[in-house]
């Protein structure tokens, strides 16, 4: 059992105090205070709340990750990876050997149809694509040379997301979880709005052998409209009166069952759970609602145009979730699969996203929490830098950008390079399993260290793998 | 997603072939220069230097098998100086600036390999492959030591443990576990009441809430045998096989999906389903029932007295249910991941092993070496579990049909193929070449008959063979251990099939050269001297009873597993189930009839500083309902559950993508039948610690979180099942309904406090504005929700 040190005494009281009515006074106090975070992150019994908040292996230079994804796989030599000699040899073949694993077959080199430019004090060259993003280039940390190990969209994404394209793994999110526990216990620790229910599907955000509470909790996808989509179950069956009246009861019935069992810690937890749950349902729906954020925010993100109504919606609930203590939120924005049509298709989804992107990193700088968020851009690959088709490219896994902003990581920098053509990592590359240790290194957590005993082994989200990439904290 | 169709040849000859070119064993060197070569460089040599200069190759007189080879040169003197990439003509010749000397000679390496290569040469060229001519070097790494680790309790015989001394009537179960209690200071809870009783014991044996007519019947049976009365009609229950099949379930990681990069429909493993539900209602005994799931096909033997052969082969869909990555394409991985798959899930499955350890290593912890990983690896790289290889590769499944009848059905596609092709051909002709007549003005009249052949042959079309999810036999072969578990990194020499030595040696053949092995691996799982198999099993069920094992690791009886909390009772109880034929009913009757089952569940202030954990068992252990048990109990008390058996609910096509964006999971037959989608979990299931379908699950977590309650609140399952409660009572006299809501829901009348309670709740204000149906249905709706109702006691 673990005491409470900064409210010993409110752990001692009945559970009727911390219960019912007295719940609902507490719900005045707001969001996010790491005491009343702790207070409702065990129960009455002692039993701590399986994501309590834990404290870090070492000092965090991030508190939380917004995982920005894009399913389907950008094209990095269109975007953040400006290669002159891919430009100049453009319809050569490439002059050194394809990967021995190709998704499909590819033909010679392809120019980028965008135009570079360098953006910020640092200078970073930034396609056309991405002008409000690329604005934002003195906050951002490119890794150049990221590179994966499956060529296939499910095998990536599961890559990515859980370490492992082989065996059923927990994903990132479910680790950070487990590692520091929520910030606040009226929400889930780790979010995820609009995922793809393919390439893997439920298990980009599962536990997996962690306990299930460490599983992310969905927020849309599957089709459905990122204005509609909500949290599961959260109210609906009777009006909040009717429920708080049938809750007091239940909490009757429960206490009174309780005295003739005698005090099963789980009974209890369980009686605890049905209070949590009732305060979820009052908190989450305030932050869907985007409940007082102002139309100069609202522009900022671009929700007043359709085009990027869509996205920003997404990039401002990972804002509102985040500062409200969500540890792992992570947001979704596809089809970047273009086979073909590239030109056309590249412009379209970047143009959905270009404005919300920047708006979430404007919006976070301005509210002082970009520095203990770290947010993190990417697809499950890269996009090869021949041609497929007539106006395509495929799937790419051998080098690939991610960029991060934020979270202790340097900014305006830029780490590792691909061959002149963008086709394989150079110097400095990052392999996913580099990218998460990174990851959890910026939020406190030793890779290493942070294990879980599962079958007589202890499993790590790094596997036997894994370097901190020590070059880019700042 | 768009990708050229390729077409790869299954089975084992393809990945032996894969698998041929050269390797050898570790030596030792440093260990970081070792990792360089291993990760860096050998694959690149097996790939792009291996054509001309490996495995007794030698072009230009260079042979590049060891580090001596390659500093001795070729025809044109030494390829490399150690130390120095600017004076190695290996490195001149793959940086591609001398047009005399370019290597490899077709294509450029990507630069980062060639990088690769200069700081292999800097470093000195490590490589721990063998020189050509010496002894090959010892065994890579002796982190265990055989002898020892299998003097570990769990490899060791059964042992036949006296039966302590006891209280006359006291069975043999009993009296282990109270000589243990009473070691501790402690002794059993006295016995739960009879309602507490048939309730526990319903819900464990059928996975279903008693009815409050049945305890009414239960607690008048003054019958001297009225328990085991009622437990064999339990037993006797279909609804036996569906509690249980489940429990087999979340072991063979069932799903009637792939998951995984793509996740297709297995259109037919529910017919593994139903021969597990149909296996264990009949008491198939647990040997044979291991023995089928893994070689069915080649016993033979099969559930029913006469039925047919074909039949066993469902079984074996065991061995194809697990996830892949289907789009992986790298085939000789995805062989090699399916392969891993299956060992890992037989070893846990059923000797509680984790035998997928040793595809890169010896095991750490346990005694299994590397090669005995790729002993049984070339058991199943001898059996057919995938269709095909294609660019998304299919899994493979049997025709449900005797062999004429399969013979006939594929004679008739032939007849049919060929009178197409004779009728497309002669239209071809027809048409003629280029505006041109054709050659042979006769060909036209022959149309017509050809055309009424092939409308003949499709009328006569035979109904598609049912088919069901199976491996066959493929040719035999044996594997290489694989450096680092990579095809990239093969031993040199195959590895033949066989099992893990950790059990030394149990008198089963090896297998035979012309077949795969399976069936020896069947025997060798359930021979009577093989004592992790039974240890295993008796485990599992323990703990579906009670809750947690007397191996409180159930898929891990190694040295890293923890140790039992009765050794004794185990072993009596596995060597009892051995001999009682490897009964799971009889293990059952001893297990729901003792009195440590049948004791109370209530809190003892006296035990619980002694026991915490319960791990004396000096209660029952209260469990909160697994998810199928929870969702079937709020569909039963509703009257809405049906209780057809067997089957599939969904008419999805086999091997197509799982069509719509959400599963259906509306059915209200039990949940045992619901789909089972490995990407698409239904709420409930992953709200109340559903199994992963996707793994060999041995113990379900059993956690507390606000989803659940969100879920019981105001899922619309819960609320309508308050709602149809409610109707179901409207023609009780107000004065009876309170009670008889109560004993739909808790098999019980109400308490005067719970009396009391709902009274204030129907006229509580807050409820004003609701009808009277209404508020009884808030009322029914908090009691589905309530702990007594959520939890066995």
């Amino acid at each position: 059992m673990r005491t409470d040190p900064i409210h010993p005494v409110a752990m001692k009281k009945g559970p009727r105090e911390i219960t019912r009515r007295a719940a609902l006074e507490r719900l005045g106090l707001g969001f996010g205070g790491m005491a009343l975070a702790s207070l409702l992150g065990r129960t009455e019994a002692g039993v701590a709340s399986p994501i309590a908040a834990h404290p870090p292996h070492f000092a965090p230079r991030a508190k939380r990750v917004i995982f920005v994804f894009m399913h389907g796989g950008p094209s990095h030599v269109d975007t953040f990876d400006y290669k002159p000699i891919l430009e100049r040899d453009s319809g050569k073949p490439l002059p050194f050997a394809k990967p021995r694993v190709q998704f499909a077959q590819t033909g010679n080199l392809r120019r980028s149809p965008w135009d570079f430019r360098p953006y910020g004090q640092c200078g970073a060259m930034v396609s056309d694509l991405f002008p409000l993003t690329g604005a934002c280039a003195d906050d951002l940390c490119f890794l150049k040379a990221v590179h994966g190990t499956n060529e296939a969209h499910g095998g990536a994404l599961l890559k990515l997301h859980t370490g492992s394209d082989v065996s059923v793994r927990p994903s990132m999110g479910a680790w950070i979880s487990y590692g520091l526990g929520t910030e606040n216990a009226n929400l889930p620790s780790f979010i995820t709005i609009n995922p793809t229910l393919g390439h893997g599907g439920v298990g980009n955000w599962a536990s997996a052998f962690l306990p299930a509470s460490h599983q992310g909790t969905r927020i849309g996808g599957g089709g459905t409209p990122v204005d509609k989509a909500t949290i599961a179950h959260l109210g609906g069956a009777w009006d909040p009166a009717v429920q708080r009246a049938q809750l007091d009861l239940l909490g009757d019935l429960q206490r009174e069952h309780l005295g003739r069992v005698g005090a099963e810690s789980s009974l209890e937890a369980r009686i605890e759970s049905f209070e949590l749950a009732f305060r979820m349902q009052t908190e989450a729906p305030d932050i869907l609602a985007l409940t007082g954020e102002t139309e100069a925010t609202r522009k900022l993100y671009g929700l007043d145009d359709p085009k990027t109504a869509s996205f920003a919606r997404q990039c401002l609930l990972a804002r509102r979730f985040s500062e409200r203590g969500v540890r792992f939120v992570q947001i979704t924005h596809g089809y970047w699969d273009q086979h073909d049509d590239l030109t056309k298709e590249h412009a379209r989804l970047a143009g959905e996203v270009d404005r919300p992107i920047a708006g979430l990193l404007r919006d976070l700088k301005a509210r002082g929490l970009l520095d203990e968020t770290l947010v993190l851009w990417g697809g499950e690959f890269g996009r090869t830098p021949t041609l497929q088709g007539k106006d395509g490219r495929d799937h790419h896994p051998h080098a690939f950008t991610v960029w991060m902003a934020g979270g202790g990581v340097k900014a305006g920098f830029s780490y590792g390079a691909t061959d002149e053509y963008g086709f394989y990592g150079v110097t400095d590359k990052v392999h996913v399993h580099d990218l998460h240790a990174t990851m959890l290194a910026l939020l406190g957590l030793d890779h290493e260290r942070l294990t879980y005993r599962h079958a007589g082994r202890d499993f790590r989200l790094t596997d036997v793998a894994g370097r901190v990439v020590r070059e880019i904290l700042a | 997603m768009k990708a050229p169709p390729k077409r790869f040849v299954v089975g084992a000859l393809t990945l032996a072939a894969w698998l041929s070119c050269g390797g050898g064993r570790l030596e030792s060197a440093d260990s970081r220069d070792i990792e360089f070569f291993e990760t860096r460089i050998r694959p690149v040599l097996v790939e792009h230097c291996g054509e001309c200069h490996l495995d007794g190759k030698t072009k230009g007189g260079l042979r590049m098998d060891s580090r001596g080879t390659i500093l001795a040169g070729g025809d044109s003197g030494t390829s490399a100086v150690p130390g120095e990439p600017e004076a190695s003509p290996l490195i001149r010749a793959v940086r591609y600036g001398d047009p005399d000397l370019r290597m490899p000679p077709r294509h450029r390496l990507a630069p980062g390999i060639v990088r690769d290569l200069e700081e292999w040469v800097r470093r000195g060229l490590p490589d721990p492959r063998p020189e050509p001519g010496t002894a090959t070097a010892a065994k890579s790494s002796a982190s265990i030591d055989p002898s020892r680790t299998r003097q570990h309790w769990a490899f060791l015989p059964l042992a036949r443990p006296a039966i302590p001394e006891g209280e006359p009537e006291a069975g043999a179960l009993d009296r282990f576990l109270r000589e243990r209690l009473l070691k501790e200071g402690l002794d059993f809870s006295g016995p739960t009441d009879r309602r507490t009783w048939l309730r526990r014991v319903t819900q464990d044996l059928t996975g279903l809430p008693a009815t409050a007519e049945d305890i009414a019947a239960f607690e008048s049976d003054d019958r001297p045998d009225a328990r085991e009365q009622w437990m064999e009609r339990l037993l006797a229950s279909p609804a036996y096989g569906e509690r249980w099949g489940r429990w087999w379930l979340d072991v063979a990681r069932y799903a009637d999906t792939n998951g995984q990069d793509e996740n297709k429909v297995m259109g037919n493993a529910w017919r593994y389903r139903d021969w597990v539900v149909a296996s264990l209602n009949a008491d198939m005994p647990f040997d044979q029932f291991a023995r089928e799931q893994i070689a069915g096909d080649l016993f033979g033997t099969h559930l029913a007295p006469g039925g047919a052969r074909f039949e066993a082969c469902t079984a074996t869909g065991f061995l194809v249910l697990g996830p892949k990555l289907l789009a992986e394409q790298d085939k000789p991985k995805l062989v090699l991941d399916i392969i891993d798959e299956q060992i890992d899930t037989v070893g846990r499955a059923f000797l509680g092993l984790t035998l997928g350890c040793a595809r890169c290593h010896d095991h750490k912890f346990d005694p299994v070496p590397q090669r005995d990983y790729y002993a049984m690896a070339g058991i199943f790289a001898s059996t057919r579990t995938m269709e095909n290889l294609a660019f998304v590769s299919k899994f493979n499944e049997r025709p449900l049909a005797p062999e004429p009848e399969v013979e006939r059905v594929a004679a008739h596609a032939v007849q049919f193929r060929e009178a197409m092709n004779r009728l497309e051909k002669a239209e071809k002709q027809a048409k003629g070449k280029d505006g041109k007549p054709p050659a042979d003005p006769t060909v036209t009249n022959r149309i017509p008959a050809l055309k009424a052949e092939v409308e003949r042959l499709k009328a006569m079309t035979p109904k598609p063979l049912p088919k069901t999810l199976a491996v066959s036999e493929a040719s035999s072969t044996n594997l290489p251990v694989l450096g680092r578990g990579s095809h990239l990194n093969p031993g040199k020499e195959p590895v033949p099939r066989g099992f893990p030595t950790l059990l030394g040696s149990i008198p089963v053949p090896p297998p035979a050269s012309s077949a795969s092995g399976r069936m020896e691996l069947a025997l060798w799982l359930t021979h009577s001297s093989n004592p992790l198999t039974p240890r295993v099993v008796v485990n599992r069920v323990w703990q579906a009873h009670f809750g947690e094992g007397l191996v409180r690791t159930p898929d891990n009886f190694g040295l890293r597993g923890e140790l039992p909390t009765h050794p004794e009772l185990l072993d009596w109880l596995a060597g009892e189930f051995v001999r009682s034929g490897w009964s799971l009913k009889w293990l059952h009757r001893q297990i729901v009839l003792s009195r440590a089952y049948g004791q109370s569940s209530v809190i003892r202030t006296d035990a619980s500083g002694k026991d915490p954990d319960n791990r004396w068992l000096h209660r029952y252990p209260v469990q909160r309902l697994e998810a199928e048990m929870l969702r079937d109990a709020i569909l039963d008390v509703a009257g809405r559950l049906d209780r057809t058996l067997g089957g599939t609910v969904v008419d999805w096509q086999n091997d197509e993508y799982v069509p719509g964006d959400e599963a259906p999971f509306g059915s209200v037959r039990r949940a045992l039948y619901l789909p089972v989608v490995r990407d698409r979990g239904y709420d409930l299931f992953t709200a109340f610690d559903g199994a992963n379908s996707s793994v060999a699950v041995a113990r379900r977590s059993s956690t507390v979180v606000s989803p659940q309650a969100l879920y019981l609140l105001n899922a619309p399952l819960v609320r309508d099942a308050a709602d149809r409660l409610v109707q179901t009572l409207k023609e009780e006299p107000e004065a009876s309904r309170l009670r008889a809501l109560y004993r739909r829901v808790l098999g019980r009348g109400p308490g005067a406090v719970e009396t009391e309670r709902a009274r204030e709740l129907l006229s509580d204000a807050r409820l004003a504005g609701l009808s009277e149906v209404q508020r009884w249905t808030v009322l029914a709706h908090a009691l589905l929700c309530s702990n007594e109702f959520t939890h066995r006691e």
